[in-house]
């Protein structure tokens, strides 16, 4: 399978608690770029919502799950447009 | 410009608020009308949308007792902290009502004869009106969940914006200060609070105001029947000078606001309504001028 294609649907394995929808239907993932020779993708995720409370948990889900893909050892993930956008960031690169 | 978000909340019911936003809608360019009062949504009377999308919304799940495999063992009533669990007619029954979807009885059954459903708890919807795009939604009666119903709403609302390229959200909010009111307020950069000359009119604009600070936007005040109580006006206005709330209009108390809504028309749609026509445009005008200036 397509390598762009399984991080989509590791991406609809992931379900936003709130709204019982996974993030890649709700279009909360953009710029999806995957870099196949340097075995990397990078990704934007912004929360449904500015005050989301789940969303570092759901951003370090994401960065679990694409780490899960065989083909996968980097995932560069920012969370955008979040309250703590900045520390989930930290998480994210300490991950 | 970058897509704005105007609230338009009072704190109370009844106060005014999807008059005086489905009568700004119509005068607002460029944007997407949304509906967050999914409790006891009626903006969509005055708006008359044409749906275009229309999608469920779940809720948090619900366990269910499968009567073959029960064996009466009597352990899931025993540590439901809900309540949820009642026997009837020597059958043991999930009150959906009070059942929290924990998963503790179906973790705890010896059987495995307990199983979470999914709820099915209101739907929202894309329309079109004449005056624009319109994401509005329906919590289903007695259904629980309804601030995540309206982060829903808000979601597609700017997905659809951004989309369109629209400048603003003109948001009709919810009554009271709770769940829904809270995600309306998240994300949001102006707070339109409407208010009326009485005493409970007054308090509530004090919870709402309260409430709007946390989230660090503009508020802005309408007070509506303004002339029925002169000195409770007073009262609001001296209010809203001490704490920093810009007053952009008052609305006179005029029996053709009723006759409009009672015709599912906004004020400003009466023939030959000039009056009701001018307090409006002024509201407008002086929300946008301050909008413009920031």
């Amino acid at each position: 399978m397509e390598l762009k294609k399984k991080i989509i649907n590791k991406l609809k394995e992931i379900i936003d608690p709130e709204l019982m929808e996974d993030v890649w239907s709700l279009k909360l993932i953009k710029d999806l770029e995957v870099d196949k020779n340097n075995k990397s993708v990078s990704l934007k995720f912004r929360p449904t919502a500015y005050h989301c409370p789940l969303g570092i948990q759901i951003a370090m889900n994401i960065k679990k799950k694409l780490l899960q893909i065989e083909e996968i050892d980097n995932v560069n993930l920012k969370v955008v447009d979040f309250i703590m956008a900045e520390k989930a960031n930290k998480y994210l690169e300490e991950m | 410009m970058s897509l704005k978000q105007l609230v338009v909340l009072s704190g109370k019911g009844g106060a005014g608020k999807t008059t005086l936003t489905a009568t700004l809608a119509k005068m607002f360019k460029n944007k997407v009308i949304v509906d967050t009062d999914v409790d006891a949504a009626d903006m969509f009377i005055l708006m008359k949308p044409d749906i275009k999308k229309e999608k469920k919304f779940k809720g948090k799940s619900v366990a269910e007792i499968n009567q073959n495999k029960c064996t009466k063992c009597g352990k899931c009533k025993s540590l439901c902290r809900f309540d949820a669990i009642n026997i009837i007619n020597d059958k043991y029954k999930i009150n959906e009502y009070m059942c929290d979807g924990c998963h503790l009885c179906e973790i705890a059954c010896p059987v495995d004869a307990i199983k979470m459903e999914e709820q099915i708890v209101g739907e929202w919807y894309l329309s079109d009106t004449k005056w624009g795009k319109m994401v509005h939604a329906k919590l289903y009666p007695g259904a629980e969940n309804s601030g995540n119903l309206v982060t829903m709403v808000k979601h597609q609302a700017k997905l659809l914006a951004e989309n369109m390229d629209s400048n603003y959200l003109l948001i009709d909010g919810p009554p009271g200060i709770g769940c829904p009111v809270n995600s309306t307020l998240s994300g949001a950069d102006y707070a339109i609070l409407v208010t009326e000359p009485t005493q409970s009119g007054l308090h509530d604009l004090k919870r709402i105001y309260e409430t709007s600070r946390f989230f660090d936007i503009k508020n802005y005040l309408v007070i509506n029947k303004f002339d029925i109580n002169e000195e409770m006006t007073e009262k609001i206005i001296q209010y809203s000078r001490s704490n920093n709330i810009k007053m952009i209009g008052k609305i006179p108390y005029d029996k053709k606001v009723v006759e409009a809504l009672v015709n599912l028309k906004t004020p400003i749609e009466l023939n030959d309504e000039i009056k009701l026509k001018k307090v409006f445009e002024k509201i407008f005008n002086e929300l946008i001028c301050d909008i413009e200036k920031r």
